[in-house]
């Protein structure tokens, strides 16, 4: 599904924060193309029966958000995403963490983990829906078990990212391991696991879509599904791009969250 | 040279580091290269040593041995109060020459000084009282709460020297603390260490290759020679102290004792 990117150095730009305002000429673009898509569909250069007018798509979107389903229907996808990405992510923090401080749990361990994450999350459904039905539970335990891989990848990197010096200085201070573990190790690994946790937080809304569409008849992505079977496209389309502004504004709420808490690496870097 | 014979510490009972024949290797892609050969001398309480040496000879290995940081080859004898140094002793703290490095950068200033503090039953209060203390000592109480990447170079150094001073220690270990200061930031660190050696009587060793700041601070004068280093010298400097950057970098005393530290490293 997701590769599992490591995180580079804990360096974050200035570009960083300006990303996060509106880019008016990329947003112009989105708004020229729908236009134009609208201009073909209206006058029949394009005519397929199942492809809307922008302005459909638009009412019936509208009328979904009107009518409450949208919004429940979002509660129920979101929070099956966000509690399997909590999970995943304190699991692949806290094993990730393990093996990255010990050479004897990476030489058992590593094997599997490359094994086991490089199965696409969704081979999974099937599995999960035996075992847990059609059930949210169906839904948050195959999104904890796509999202804990990036975030797990990454807390080994952040793991063994700590510098010669600072290993110096917690042995010149006595320091147990316990105390190295907590203030020095996971510090450092911060920077990283909050990069897989970004991944893991993109791939958990598709992971809910998908386990919706193909599980558990419930939330955004059963609508599709839904309005697919009842041959309504324009609410379809809609349901669609109602999930992609809500990655967008996931990601950007995270982005606004984390910032705060990487302050204080900008500013060493910048003091570098 | 009469300056090889190593002094011997006053009394057994005042010695803090014994090293007899101390050797270390270190596997390179030349092969096997040998650092330190028979390495021998002592260090009494209280007493500030500088091991001089020029840069490369083994000076910041020899003091990772002595703080328990790396492994001398199997027969050196290091002792430290008079038991075999493995790992760090109780009492010995390192103070890194790459202070920004040593610094944990997502922590305050104080709370890198307490760092050291939190293995102890100490409450929270307790240690942060006596961070206060030690960034008192050196002249940074006021910056307590900034993070360390907003002090200068000098400043940061006086934070890593104020961490090991809350620990209380016996020894002192400092790597050219002061190598990468400029020349005014330097002289008023060399001063604050001096003062704070006659405050606390903790032995200092202190690795440096700026000759003069060696003359200048310490009690003894170390030089090694180049690779494998061996100690060449064991200079006594008996300048009276106080010692005071103009008064004493005139003084024909000093003057002589810095000739006889640059011969003893071949260098007149």
């Amino acid at each position: 599904m997701t590769t599992a990117r490591i995180a580079g150095p804990p360096v974050l730009s200035r570009t960083r924060r300006r990303r996060l305002w509106l880019n008016w000429r990329g947003a112009s673009l989105i708004v020229a193309l729908a236009l134009l898509v609208e201009l073909l569909v209206q006058t029949r250069v394009v005519d397929f029966q199942y492809v809307p007018a922008p302005s459909a798509v638009i009412g019936a979107g509208w009328r979904l958000l009107a009518s409450g389903r949208l919004l429940s229907d979002t509660g129920h996808t979101l929070s099956a995403a966000l509690l399997g990405w909590a999970i995943g992510s304190a699991a692949g923090i806290v094993l990730g963490i393990w093996l990255g401080l010990s050479r004897w749990a990476r030489r058992f361990g590593l094997t599997s983990v490359e094994v086991l994450r490089a199965i696409p999350g969704i081979a999974f459904v099937p599995v999960v829906i035996l075992i847990f039905g059609f059930t949210i539970t169906m839904e948050v335990v195959t999104i904890l078990f796509v999202c804990v891989w990036p975030v797990l990848v990454n807390a080994v990197a952040g793991a063994q990212a700590v510098t010669a010096v600072h290993d110096d200085v917690a042995r010149t201070l006595q320091l147990s391991r316990l105390q190295r573990v907590f203030a020095i190790t996971l510090p450092t690994a911060v920077p990283y696991i909050a990069t897989g946790m970004k991944l893991g937080l993109s791939t958990s809304l598709a992971l809910a879509v998908v386990a919706e569409m193909v599980g558990n008849p419930a939330g955004l992505g059963y609508s599709i599904v839904y309005f697919q079977g009842a041959l309504q496209p324009a609410s379809m389309f809609a349901v669609i791009v109602w999930i992609g502004l809500l990655g967008l504004a996931l990601n950007l709420l995270y982005e606004l969250l984390t910032g705060r808490l990487s302050t204080v690496r900008t500013g060493l870097a910048e003091a570098r | 040279m009469n300056d090889a014979q190593p002094h011997a510490a006053t009394s057994t009972a005042q010695l803090l580091f014994a090293c007899r024949d101390v050797a270390i290797d270190f596997a390179g892609p030349q092969g096997v290269k040998t650092v330190l050969e028979g390495v021998s001398f002592e260090a009494g309480r209280g007493e500030f040593i500088s091991i001089v040496g020029a840069s490369g000879t083994g000076k910041t290995t020899l003091l990772r041995i002595l703080a328990g940081l790396s492994s001398p080859r199997p027969g050196s004898i290091v002792e430290y109060r008079g038991a075999p140094v493995q790992d760090p002793p109780d009492g010995v703290v390192f103070v890194f020459q790459d202070y920004r490095g040593s610094l944990l950068p997502w922590r305050t200033v104080q709370r890198n000084v307490t760092l050291g503090l939190e293995r102890s039953r100490l409450d929270r209060r307790e240690r942060e009282r006596k961070a206060m203390d030690a960034l008192g000592l050196v002249g940074l109480a006021d910056r307590a709460k900034d993070h360390p990447w907003r002090l200068s170079g000098g400043m940061q150094q006086r934070v890593q020297i104020a961490r090991a001073l809350v620990m209380q220690p016996q020894a002192l270990l400092m790597d050219e603390p002061f190598g990468a200061l400029d020349a005014m930031t330097k002289a008023s660190l060399q001063d604050e260490v001096l003062r704070l050696h006659e405050v606390t009587h903790t032995t200092v060793l202190f690795v440096t290759h700026d000759i003069e700041e060696a003359v200048y601070l310490s009690d003894r004068v170390i030089v090694l020679s180049e690779s494998p280093a061996r100690i060449t010298a064991d200079i006594r400097i008996d300048l009276p102290r106080p010692r005071e950057q103009v008064a004493t970098r005139e003084s024909p005393e000093y003057l002589a004792l810095r000739h006889r530290v640059y011969s003893a490293m071949g260098k007149a």
